[in-house]
């Protein structure tokens, strides 16, 4: 079952192309992961401190403003060592608007280098494929 | 904003400005703010470059279709800018691919690709390239000498 995190759509986001910008969509997903990780781990600190390593993105379909939101769903493609992998999708009932896999690496922020994900984080990690 | 210059690095550099405020509460420029990032300089490729060697269609209508970049170092603000180096990778009857890497003397920040596709906005789906703009596409994936 994946993650699921509703945006409400600023008519801001739309670029002088009458579209919500592709640079948008990623801060959608931003605050999706966010929420994600932080409700995932009860709480625990993998939202704040993890690092991206790299985004994939695709865009499949323009989206114009509107009030109602859309939403970003979320699944846990692999959980490595100290880095995991998401998998995104903006998207309303009708159309997939925008994927994007993401592969995050958590973080100790005291030490300033990478640290191994706990077993509590990949068990709760693990949950949302 | 600053003129794309032909060095021997890359087919197109793009020297990019920060801002204070792309960075968030980590002290490093924030992962989507790398996205406007390129998004200025392949404005700058397609919208200022083209048009001064006599190809303005590309300046319209190019729609980014695929986009995958690797953060490799973090990056703080400072006055000096960025410099976003690329070139064209592939050239394809509808669509082409760029390749970016953001650098400066220090470190080499980011690489991305991404694949763009040419739209006719009126008609509403993709349209070929034309023979100007793939010669023009052509000429920025090859190092200059």
């Amino acid at each position: 079952m994946p993650h699921q995190y509703p945006i409400q759509l600023r008519r801001a986001d739309m670029d002088a192309y009458g579209h919500v910008n592709n640079v948008v969509y990623l801060s959608y997903v931003d605050e999706a992961r966010q929420d994600m990780l932080t409700s995932a781990t009860g709480g625990g600190d993998l939202g704040e401190n993890v690092v991206v390593a790299k985004h994939a993105i695709s865009y499949l379909s323009p989206l114009v403003y509107r009030p109602e939101r859309v939403r970003v769903d979320t699944v846990v493609r692999h959980v490595g060592d100290s880095s995991f992998t998401l998998a995104h999708e903006v998207r309303d009932d009708e159309t997939s608007y925008c994927r994007v896999e993401s592969v995050l690496v958590a973080f100790d922020p005291v030490a300033g280098v990478s640290r191994a994900i706990t077993e509590p984080e990949r068990s709760a990690l693990s949950g949302l494929t | 904003m600053n003129p794309a210059t032909v060095t021997v690095e890359a087919p197109h550099v793009f020297h990019c400005p920060l801002r204070w405020s792309d960075m968030d509460t980590a002290g490093h420029v924030h992962n989507v703010q790398h996205l406007r990032y390129l998004e200025e300089a392949r404005i700058d490729m397609l919208c200022v470059l083209a048009p001064k060697h006599g190809v303005s269609t590309l300046a319209a209508g190019m729609v980014v279709a695929q986009l995958d970049i690797e953060y490799l170092r973090p990056l703080a603000y400072r006055p000096d800018p960025v410099r976003i180096e690329s070139r064209v990778t592939r050239v394809g009857n509808s669509s082409f691919d760029l390749a970016h890497d953001i650098v400066d003397g220090e470190a080499h920040y980011a690489h991305a690709t991404s694949t763009i596709v040419a739209f006719d906005v009126t008609a509403g789906r993709s349209r070929p390239l034309t023979g100007d703009e793939r010669a023009l596409l052509t000429e920025l994936g090859e190092q200059p000498t």
